[in-house]
């Protein structure tokens, strides 16, 4: 009788000597695309801080209708830094836990690694869908 | 006199007691890049991963089309030069995006893939796009921040010379 192949196979994936070079490229990558996010953001926050008096000013200056939801704006500002620290740290974390898994071959880091990675393109993806969405929103209000 | 094939079996001997010094000190051998086995849990965060990564390449790709509407078709009222130097940003920024969001898209799909069919070729070619993502962007934020500089010096010096 003939016997039927499991449809599992016989070898389960692995973190390869070419994959486990890529993983520390793109760690080293990104660790490098992070950094300059904490510096940008460190700038928009700083900006945001100092600044945060004179936007509303200006704001109630241009538009009077608007001069009461100054605070809200600048409140809705510091939310969206936020998102993009997390976003951020989510990257960097990513990048040094995947560079320590790959050099000690240590599985529970890597773990971490890849949680951060999917933690990372999670907000990413929901900042994306919002922002799309207002962008739409804006261009076909322009245009009709 | 020493035999000849003493004087192998003592070469022999030193190799092997060298090759298991550099194991036991270097943990990076090539031996050890096998302990990294994408199992259950690897495999449920990969999959996650590769899901949102294809949902923000998808939307950037369309952010992208939207972003080229907007500068030929919006802005109508502004004159020629705001016009042109609007294309030619949107035109920049749109090149930049798609070539970014291709990676990522190749990323999500070959990981899927990969995982899926359990192939090892379609998986490393994933990894491999998300390098080159990052690498990407890192490169473009050095030639941003680079032209963002070049224009500061060359309109610090127009400013200067009026």
């Amino acid at each position: 009788m003939e016997q039927q192949l499991p449809n599992e196979p016989l070898f389960e994936l692995q973190v390869d000597h070419d994959s486990g070079t890529r993983f520390k490229e793109s760690a080293k990558w990104g660790q490098f695309v992070a950094i300059i996010y904490f510096i940008g953001l460190g700038f928009f926050l700083l900006g945001l801080t100092f600044g945060s008096a004179m936007i509303v000013t200006a704001l109630a200056e241009k538009m009077p209708l608007m001069a009461a939801s100054g605070g809200l704006i600048i409140g809705a500002l510091f939310i969206v830094a936020a998102i993009y620290v997390f976003i951020a740290i989510q990257l960097y974390r990513y990048c040094t836990l995947m560079r320590a898994a790959i050099d000690r071959q240590d599985l529970p880091t890597f773990h971490e690694a890849l949680k951060a990675l999917k933690n990372y393109f999670l907000v990413s993806g929901v900042v994306a869908l919002l922002t799309f969405a207002w962008s739409l929103f804006t261009t076909l209000s322009s245009l009709f | 006199m020493v035999p000849f094939y003493y004087t192998q079996l003592t070469i022999l001997n030193n190799r092997s007691k060298a090759l298991q010094m550099d194991t036991n000190t270097n943990p990076n051998t090539s031996d050890n890049l096998f302990d990294l086995a994408i199992d259950d849990t690897a495999r449920s965060l990969l999959k996650t991963a590769a899901t949102w990564a294809k949902i923000v390449a998808i939307v950037g790709l369309a952010g992208a089309a939207l972003a080229v509407i907007e500068a030929f078709a919006g802005n109508r009222a502004a004159g020629s030069m705001t016009i042109a130097s609007s294309v030619l940003i949107a035109i920049v920024t749109v090149v930049f995006s798609v070539i970014l969001n291709i990676f990522l898209l190749r990323f999500a799909s070959n990981i899927q893939s990969g995982l899926s069919g359990m192939n090892q070729a379609n998986f490393n070619e994933g990894v491999n796009s998300l390098a080159l993502y990052l690498k990407c962007m890192g490169i473009f934020i050095i030639v941003a921040i680079s032209l963002a500089i070049l224009f500061v010096l060359i309109f610090s010096a127009f400013m200067g010379m009026r």
